[in-house]
């Protein structure tokens, strides 16, 4: 069957086919987690909304969001009505509670039953604690995602004003975002970047690569929504890229625009207590930077993608020498043409490091 | 004859219609968790035909590879009439029900079907049907199937309500497979089912529009095949 999807189908056209592929950036994230999706879908609502300045809406300022298993059962215990299609229908959101499917395509809603501030303890006293929730502000253009209910860790994240566009500038800014909110200390890093109750001995996980990589797919995927599709885990004939983007020809298809590469320096392996002295060598770190170079180089070439990145991340305690400037790193820059770009994100296994090094919590 | 676990005995016909039933609640649940239910029953009908000719996508087998084509669309007699059993045994609720204008001045009474979530026993039996995990399942291959559904039931609610019925007029299968008696076979006595369902090859060929490498998930076919309906429906 699978030699067979290249022959044609009577009555189809190629062209049919190819323009509905063209818009999968803009399709629900089937990829993702279903709190991940969802918030997806939520951002992309809110962000059209904000856009067109908020249509048909009151003085209300708040909106709330709730994935629900069966949204009629919940909804009929709560009097609510159904809502289909919010995006081509401009029914107003804010001053509602919706109990919402995972794509927000459909679902019930009332009006918000509690002033914006008593809303968690609302949900909390109706069994809803345990549901990914995702709060509106119209105000300060915020939306606050709570992936895993009432009682876990929120994250704030901006209703922009203008929709994302795939250019390197933007790219740029999504991963100085996604460093700076979601992997920056322990407390908002993915699960397995440190090694449990010991980040701020600068042990890493077993795996902090694999780690970042599904964390910054998501990442990367919540910010370009409609534009471009990151996808991860692509074994080639010559190894595995981590992350690439893809967006549309504007004929044919989707096609590669950037291969991401990964790589993850350290002061220890994880099996250390980390007592000692590191245990993994200058010379180790700047073999790895090597290899991704590589890795991004040739990925760009046989991917034919646009851009090729290497992206480092240092977990190093000290992380006061430079690496990239060490000659081994800059020969293999230079073997390629055009050269991948190279970004290093200071990692810190703790907080107080982190000011030190000058970042601030906004 | 057939003889089960519990030593209680089904006939063929016994048993057919108990799968019948289970297809049902299983299309219905599916329906729930997306929010497309209470559906009308052309729209049922509608989802159970899509959901039997894009199940390849899935690896999954058909329950029923042919179809009966009647103006209002696709219809299963036999799914009609165990739904009505399921209203009967109070585990599917019934709304709106009104009567419907056929061909040849004939009438038909139609209404809107979605889980009784007030029965005692629902919970218990969407549960073995595997809606819940792989573990509470009876049958392990419906807990895919469930996962499967859900899916297609999300894929269909990218679509407006009441256009829902109307993309399996512009389905590849459903419009463009000969009819014999006003039977469209894509998986029951056919040579080649791949031949026989270019809706499912339609799915497959998506990925003929990645670049070599890209992956393309199941999940993402059927959004993309209910995506290619819509643009059908609308002349695009």
């Amino acid at each position: 069957m699978e030699n067979e999807i290249l022959t044609n189908i009577p009555d189809v056209e190629d062209k049919d086919l190819a323009a509905v592929v063209e818009t999968m950036p803009k399709l629900p994230l089937v990829r993702g987690a279903p709190a991940d999706r969802f918030a997806r879908a939520v951002r992309t609502l809110v962000e059209k909304r904000a856009q067109h300045h908020w249509p048909n809406e009151n003085e209300a300022n708040v909106a709330v969001f709730v994935l629900v298993g069966y949204p009629r059962k919940v909804g009929r215990v709560h009097g609510a009505t159904s809502f289909t299609d919010p995006m081509a229908k401009l029914s107003p959101l804010l001053g509602h509670l919706f109990f919402s499917n995972t794509d927000v395509s459909r679902g019930q809603c009332i009006p918000l039953p509690v002033t914006p501030d008593e809303i968690l303890d609302w949900l909390e006293d109706n069994d809803l604690c345990g549901c990914p929730i995702v709060t509106v502000y119209r105000d300060t253009q915020k939306m606050v995602t709570r992936h895993s209910g009432t009682k876990h860790l929120a994250r704030t994240d901006e209703i922009r004003d203008e929709e994302p566009t795939a250019t390197m500038t933007e790219l740029i800014e999504a991963l100085k975002y996604y460093h700076k909110r979601r992997l920056l200390i322990p407390k908002i890093c993915p699960k397995g970047v440190w090694k449990k109750g010991v980040a701020a001995k600068y042990i890493p996980g077993p795996q902090p690569e694999k780690s970042i990589q599904s964390d910054l797919e998501c990442a990367l995927n919540f910010w370009f929504r409609d534009v471009v599709l990151a996808e991860s885990e692509d074994s080639t004939g010559i190894g595995r890229i981590d992350v690439r983007l893809l967006k549309p020809t504007g004929n044919s298809g989707l096609a590669y625009w950037v291969i991401l590469e990964l790589k993850v320096i350290k002061s220890y392996t994880n099996p250390s207590d980390g007592s000692g002295p590191p245990n993994v060598s200058e010379s180790a770190n700047v073999t790895a930077i090597v290899e991704g170079v590589e890795q991004a180089g040739s990925y760009r070439e046989n991917r034919h993608a646009e851009e090729g990145m290497l992206e480092i991340y240092d977990l190093r305690r000290d992380k006061s020498e430079n690496l990239i400037s060490k000659s081994g790193v800059v020969n293999a820059i230079q073997s390629y043409t055009p050269p991948p770009k190279i970004n290093v994100w200071p990692v810190f296994g703790k907080p107080k490091d982190a000011r030190k090094a000058g970042f601030t919590a906004n | 004859m057939i003889e089960i676990a519990s030593k209680s005995v089904l006939t063929e016909r016994q048993l057919a219609k108990l799968k019948q039933q289970c297809r049902i609640l299983l299309l219905l649940d599916a329906a729930e968790l997306v929010g497309i239910a209470p559906l009308p029953s052309e729209r049922l009908h509608a989802f159970a035909y899509l959901a039997d000719v894009l199940s390849p996508v899935w690896d999954l087998p058909a329950f029923d590879g042919k179809v009966y084509k009647s103006d209002g669309g696709p219809h299963y007699t036999e799914l009609q009439k165990e739904l009505d059993a399921l209203v009967i045994l109070d585990l599917v609720q019934v709304s709106n029900l009104h009567y419907e204008a056929r061909a040849n001045k004939g009438a038909r009474i139609s209404g809107s079907y979605g889980l009784n979530f007030d029965s005692n026993h629902l919970e218990s039996i969407v549960s073995a049907l595997g809606t819940r995990s792989q573990e509470e399942a009876i049958d392990p291959v419906d807990f895919a199937l469930h996962k499967y559904l859900v899916q297609l039931a999300g894929a269909l609610a990218t679509i407006p309500d009441d256009q829902i019925e109307s993309a399996t007029q512009v389905d590849v299968t459903y419009r463009t497979q000969a009819e014999i008696h006003n039977v469209v076979d894509f998986a029951e006595w056919v040579d080649s089912r791949w031949e026989a369902n270019p809706s499912w090859r339609a799915a497959e060929r998506f990925k003929a529009f990645l670049p070599e490498g890209s992956m393309m998930l199941p999940g993402e076919k059927l959004y993309l095949y209910a995506s290619f309906l819509g643009r059908a429906m609308h002349g695009k």
